[in-house]
């Protein structure tokens, strides 16, 4: 297979730019990989069909700026992200652990399909900011199973859109 | 899959990748209904975009696009870690056909995969495929990829993903 490297231009850290500048970055960034594998090289159909990628226009905005993100709503409530849980974690762990800041709305508790086991994370939805925001402040670090959780919110504001 | 506590080594890994990364999945085909497709991609600023357009019944695509927490993505890395996809190869998979095509890209760091294959109905498919190692892994992958998509889509926007 033959594959030309480019050698891209920086970018990355830079989230200041527009739609364009965002797709390039992307770009160069696929330039400068050392290694690539697969027939999706060789392959052009993907140029010929609609899908998510270049071209597209799906409002793009800004992604995170890591220095300060800032939680976004969903349509019905506040989602936190919970992470690194043991692997035998129920869904009654979670309630018991995060109702006390709220009635939970949603918790999606995934498997991972090999094992059976949890995945390792979970999404918990909250009505109001407050109680998601006060579940993320107390429950980050914290240990349950045994194991250090790490409670964040799940969506973050655009860097220009806020 | 690895016993010996995959998490922690994947988020020392993870520490020295933090720019270069991207993902895309796409499974489609065109039949009687149009070209039918679901898609989706995570974008190194934290942009998790989203398309599925069924023609069956309605013809509209969703088109749906957020941002997710840093923590998230962490979070995807290391499923990619773990799940050792990047050590495939797709040269044996079956061929894209008339009933479907994947694709699957990775960026991680120095290393870029585009894989392809046609669509998997079970995991007897992939039994009887010439390598039925690296199709489980991309199976599995795939699986828990799009399960962690749909919930965080689900949640975010209320829609039900297919």
């Amino acid at each position: 297979m033959d594959i030309e490297i480019h050698a891209g231009e920086g970018g990355g850290d830079d989230f200041e730019m527009g739609e364009a500048d965002a797709e390039r970055s992307v770009e160069q960034m696929k330039d400068k990989a050392t290694s690539k594998k697969g027939r999706g090289f060789v392959d052009s159909s993907r140029s010929t069909r609609p899908g998510v990628g270049p071209g597209d226009r799906l409002e793009d905005g800004e992604g995170f700026a890591s220095a300060r993100v800032q939680p976004a709503k969903s349509v019905e409530g506040w989602i936190i992200f919970i992470n690194n849980l043991h692997e035998e974690t129920s869904e009654e762990n979670i309630m018991d652990a995060f109702q006390e800041y709220g009635v939970i709305k949603n918790l999606h508790l995934n498997q991972d399909r090999r094992t059976g086991f949890i995945k390792g994370y979970a999404l918990v939805e909250y009505e109001s900011f407050k109680e998601a925001d006060e579940a993320v402040a107390r429950m980050h670090g914290k240990d349950l199973l045994g194991s250090t959780i790490q409670v964040t919110w799940a969506f973050v504001k655009g860097n220009r859109r806020a | 899959m690895n016993s010996v506590n995959p998490t922690k080594q994947s988020q020392r890994k993870t520490k020295m990748t933090e720019d270069r990364f991207y993902v895309r999945y796409y499974v489609g085909h065109k039949g009687k209904f149009g070209h039918e497709f679901l898609e989706f991609e995570f974008r190194p600023d934290g942009r998790l975009r989203y398309a599925n357009n069924s023609n069956y019944k309605n013809d509209t695509m969703i088109r749906k696009e957020v941002v997710v927490h840093p923590a998230i993505l962490e979070e995807v890395k290391r499923i990619i870690q773990d799940s050792e996809i990047l050590r495939e190869n797709d040269a044996k998979w079956p061929q894209p056909d008339r009933v479907g095509r994947q694709e699957l890209e990775i960026l991680l760091d120095d290393e870029h995969i585009s894989f392809n294959t046609g669509k998997i109905g079970s995991l007897m498919d992939v039994n009887n495929s010439p390598d039925p190692e690296g199709l489980r892994c991309f199976y599995y992958l795939v699986q828990d990829l799009k399960c962690l998509v749909f919930s965080l889509i689900a949640l975010h926007f209320k829609i039900k993903p297919i």
